[in-house]
């Protein structure tokens, strides 16, 4: 098996929200997406994908309704909410400025004594 | 909470199973997809549905953290408890019946009490702003409300009502007496009740000449005139006079009482003092104006007496100047005031039922854990967390406690209308009184919180026996009988069993006391022998007696025709009975020979009865001194009166009160004393004699009278010939309140007797519930210590030995128990001697009785273990392990 980057704890929320804010999706859509995205580099956990799904759907960010699926089989397709978008807005920001933040203390050289 | 969430949370509660059911489908879905693209890839259909599988993970795990991520896991394991306590508790078929029974007794009783409590004492009275309703001072006469009309500033409305009056209505059919009230014009507006239908009296109404109009209450309309829409307008002959009905009040309207079936008005005549003045039986309603405090309005009080005293035409009495009577009580206070000790004796009461019954239900509760104890420990050793087992053992007592609130209000429900019965009729706001959503809620809220009490200790001893530290092997390892924790649990239910015990010995020694109070009560001498007389009140019209000529030869020939019944022995005639609430009316302010009264100060006041001659001899009152009457009196000028002996003695002490005068203070024309006799309890049996003077009818004239007869065998046996006698003599005269005088006697003590038999059965519900309790703690006992029984046996204790080592445990839990209640109740006794009479609340007797009977309770309930203890096989009790 190939070597894949590990998600960080408590990402993957934010990533699921990012894959259905490009369109609506079923769950497995969300899984092929970030691959597709992540150019199939991260190991994304399927057996948390499913549970991330209802949290995010029971906290009301996205809202779920059933649907065609592209081989028309029905399944359940997720769709951001505004409060949804608003979220995903306040998760990217306070991402970057963590992401930041950590790279610059990474970067710190050591001062000149 | 959100509203979003919440409707998710309801989603998933009430569309559980769409919920389920689209989890699978989307998971299906997913693997589906992932193995067809695996297979895709080249691998073979078998293995990639075997490696999308892998992926995916176990698939209930990741369903159990989709419910969990929806907020469902609190409910799901709340529907697991339940199912397990349910499941478990039918498998102990005779310990959640105890538990259920025992509960439902503590919350039945305890729902019948507090519905009791809630309409008569917290309700608000069903009247306009009824917190701003007071009642100024107690008796006025009716003279006082223009004093307080005119003057008063702190009352916005202020009224005046009799407490009670009855009248005739002569219509078709039966003449009838029908009970009613008196009231100044503005007592509906001070109320602030509208008629149903009509109207309520106009100002002005309640002066002479424009007084006549009546309204009636909504339950006489409908009983007397069929709920006749046309009533309005009728007119009807009320004591002779005719009135026009004007209104109906609404249904539930009982002001002063719920007896009140017609309202008049008071008649107010300014031209006409002695009416305004003489009568004392007026209470004042007020409400207060706008921003005015009860201490104000009290401050103003002080200040008005003196207005009334002023405007009185004669001296007025002392009973009415005493500021001490004079406060201004909130309305509902006035009315429950005498209520109100014994309701709250008797709530105390029924939670000391419910503090026995909890203790009972905890016990067995121990008992049960103790039992389960093994089972408790390896749920925590194969993961439980003591949050889950704790929740668990509560659910538990939680399902028991609901059960018994359940079954409790079932019993609510025969006992509400059973004390209702039992009650005195005339206890205030009786009617309201309901099992209702108030009730309802208080016995679940009772429920709840017993359940947790009762459960909480077992639960918490659970824990603790499996440790702090987790360390469940101890736990796991423990025997019942081994572990420290097994004494600690018996020293706990050993503790229960003494609280029950105790809280009985109060419960029994406050139902004892209340009996010997009753007891004293029925065996107070009254000064009249009660056996073997017929009483009945006769009521002519005012028509019918408009002189006194005629109201004398209309006694005169009802008294013949009386006498000459088969049976009756003696009869006579006298303006009020002994007993019947009627005496305190009677009181009128005397000046009395030797003692004269310098002016400005109060008068003198005694109790006025008119009687018939054969009064006394019907009675069976003596005569002390001097003559009686003989019938004579009517035809001669000199006026007499006849005294007892408490007002011989405190007025001419050491001499003869014959031969000396007294009269009422508005008369010039002194009346001669011809003899003295014997006391009589007129007002009730627990108080002492008062000033009581006779006059001979003939002299003094009323119309309406009692009547009595002494008759030689049962008198109930003759209410009906009497009865008919009457309405043969007079037929238009109403009859009512046919009764012997014993009747009179055992309704006067109505009162001690309810709430003693209140105490009685809460005492006796309190004595089985402790004796169920020491007969589990001693059960338990002799199981645990069969071992060693069966050792003792061996080494050649003899069947006595054994029962005295079972039932020794039994008496030292009793006598510990019963200590500490009879302390308990020596300390608390005060609270009772209130309701007490003739009896010390430490009354020696009473303790000990309570606490032998506490004593042979456990005994009896310790016989049976005992007898199971005597018979063990020791070859079988030794292989015990």
């Amino acid at each position: 098996m190939d070597e894949k980057t590990e998600l960080l704890p408590g990402t993957l929320d934010m990533l699921v929200l990012k894959a259905i804010s490009l369109g609506p999706l079923h769950g497995y859509g969300v899984l092929l997406r970030l691959q597709q995205i992540s150019g199939d580099e991260l190991h994304i956990p399927q057996g948390s994908l499913y549970p991330a799904l209802y949290r995010l759907e029971h906290q009301g960010w996205i809202a779920a309704e059933w649907g065609e699926s592209e081989n028309n089989r029905r399944a359940k397709y997720y769709q951001l909410t505004a409060a949804g978008r608003r979220r995903l807005a306040a998760e990217m920001v306070q991402w970057s400025r963590l992401s930041t933040v950590v790279a610059g203390i990474l970067a710190a050289a050591p001062e000149e004594a | 909470m959100p509203l979003h969430r919440f409707a998710s949370l309801r989603d998933g509660l009430l569309r559980r199973r769409r919920l389920e059911r689209e989890m699978d489908a989307e998971l299906r879905f997913h693997l589906e997809r992932r193995a067809a693209d695996l297979a895709a890839s080249g691998l073979t259909a078998a293995e990639a549905l075997r490696r999308a599988r892998r992926e995916l993970g176990a698939v209930d795990g990741v369903k159990q953290r989709c419910r969990e991520a929806r907020g469902l896991r609190w409910a799901d394991e709340l529907a697991q408890d339940l199912r397990y306590s349910i499941r478990s508790l039918r498998l102990a078929p005779g310990f959640a019946t105890a538990a259920v029974l025992t509960l439902a007794l503590g919350i039945g009783v305890n729902a019948t009490i507090f519905s009791l409590f809630d309409a008569i004492l917290s309700r608000p009275l069903p009247y306009a702003a009824p917190a701003r309703l007071v009642r100024e001072g107690s008796y006025f006469p009716k003279g006082a409300l223009l004093v307080f009309r005119q003057q008063s500033r702190a009352l916005a409305s202020v009224a005046t009502y009799d407490s009670g009056s009855e009248v005739n209505l002569t219509e078709a059919g039966d003449p009838e007496r029908v009970a009613g009230s008196h009231v100044s014009a503005e007592l509906f507006s001070t109320l602030g009740v509208p008629a149903a239908m009509g109207r309520t009296f106009r100002p002005g109404e309640d002066l002479a000449g424009q007084d006549r109009v009546t309204v009636l209450s909504d339950s006489y309309w409908r009983q007397r005139f069929g709920a006749d829409p046309g009533i309005l307008g009728h007119q009807l002959t009320l004591d002779g006079v005719s009135r026009e009905v004007v209104g109906v009040m609404p249904a539930g309207f009982a002001f002063p009482s719920a007896a009140a079936r017609l309202w008049l008005p008071a008649r107010l005549d300014p031209g006409d003092p002695v009416d305004l003045w003489k009568s004392t039986g007026y209470g004042l309603l007020g409400r207060l104006r706008d921003g005015v405090t009860l201490a104000q309005a009290q401050e103003e009080l002080r200040r008005l007496i003196p207005r009334v005293r002023d405007a009185f035409p004669w001296r007025m009495p002392d009973e009415w100047n005493m500021g001490q009577d004079n406060r201004v009580l909130p309305l509902r206070e006035w009315m429950t005031a005498g209520v109100r000790p014994r309701l709250l004796v008797v709530l105390g009461a029924a939670w000391l039922v419910l503090l026995v019954a909890c203790a009972d239900v905890a016990n067995l509760l121990l008992a049960r854990a103790a039992v389960r104890q093994r089972e408790i420990a390896l749920r925590a050793a194969l993961g439980g967390s003591r949050r889950r087992i704790l929740k668990q053992v509560l659910t538990e007592s939680v399902v028991l406690a609901a059960a018994g609130g359940i079954a409790g209000l079932a019993l609510a429900a025969v006992g509400v209308p059973l004390l209702k019965s039992v009650l005195p009729g005339d206890t205030p706001r009786l009617a309201a009184v309901s099992l209702d959503w108030r009730a309802l809620l208080f016995a679940g809220g009772l429920a709840a919180a017993t359940g947790i009490a009762c459960g909480m200790l077992p639960a918490l001893r659970l824990l603790g026996a499996a440790g702090p530290s987790r360390n469940l092997l101890p736990a796991l390892r423990s025997a019942e009988r081994s572990a420290a924790g097994g004494a600690e649990r018996r020293r706990l239910s050993a503790g229960l069993v003494v609280v029950e015990v105790a809280v009985s010995v109060i419960l029994v020694t406050g139902a004892g006391l209340l009996a010997r109070t009753l007891g004293h009560l029925l065996s107070v001498a009254p000064g009249f022998r009660s056996e073997h007389v017929l009483t009945a009140s006769v009521t002519p019209d005012d028509a019918r007696c408009k002189t006194a000529a005629q109201c004398i030869g209309l006694y005169d020939g009802l008294l013949d025709r009386l006498r000459a019944l088969p049976g009756v022995t003696r009869a006579a005639a006298a303006t009020d009975l002994p007993l019947t609430g009627k005496a305190e009316a009677r009181q009128v302010a005397v000046d009395l020979e030797d003692h004269p009264v310098a002016p400005g100060t109060p008068a003198f006041v005694a109790q006025e009865h008119d009687v018939t001659p054969e009064y006394f001899a019907t009675l069976g009152v003596p005569l002390v001194a001097g003559r009686a009457f003989d019938g004579s009196e009517g035809s001669r000028p000199e006026r007499v009166a006849l005294v007892n002996v408490t007002m011989a003695a405190r007025f001419w002490p050491g001499q003869s009160p014959v031969g000396k005068h007294l009269r009422y203070v508005w008369q010039k024309q002194w009346l001669r004393i011809v003899g003295v006799v014997g006391d009589v309890r007129g007002e009730s049996l627990a108080k002492g004699p008062t000033w009581d003077f006779y006059l001979p009818y003939g002299q003094a004239t009323s119309v309406a009278m009692d009547v009595l007869v002494r008759t030689a065998g049962d008198p109930e046996a003759s209410s009906l010939a009497l009865q008919r006698a009457i309405a043969d003599v007079e037929p238009t005269v109403p009859v009512s309140k046919v009764r012997t005088l014993d009747a009179i006697v055992h309704e006067s003590v109505g009162t001690p007797r309810s709430t003693m038999w209140l105490l009685a059965t809460f005492s006796l519900l309190a004595l089985a519930l402790s004796g169920v309790g020491i007969y589990g703690v001693i059960s338990y006992n002799v199981s645990r210590r069969t071992h060693e029984i069966g050792v003792r046996m061996a080494l050649g204790a003899t069947a006595g030995q054994v029962s005295q080592l079972v039932l020794g445990r039994a008496l030292a839990l009793a006598l510990l128990g019963a200590t500490v209640g009879a302390g308990v109740s020596l300390a608390s006794g005060r609270l009772l001697r209130g309701l007490l009479f003739g009896v010390s609340a430490s009354d020696p007797a009473i303790l000990v009785a309570a606490s032998t009977l506490l004593v042979v309770t456990a005994l009896v309930a310790a016989f049976l273990p005992a007898r199971r203890a005597v018979r063990l096989d020791p070859t079988l009790a030794l292989r015990e392990e």
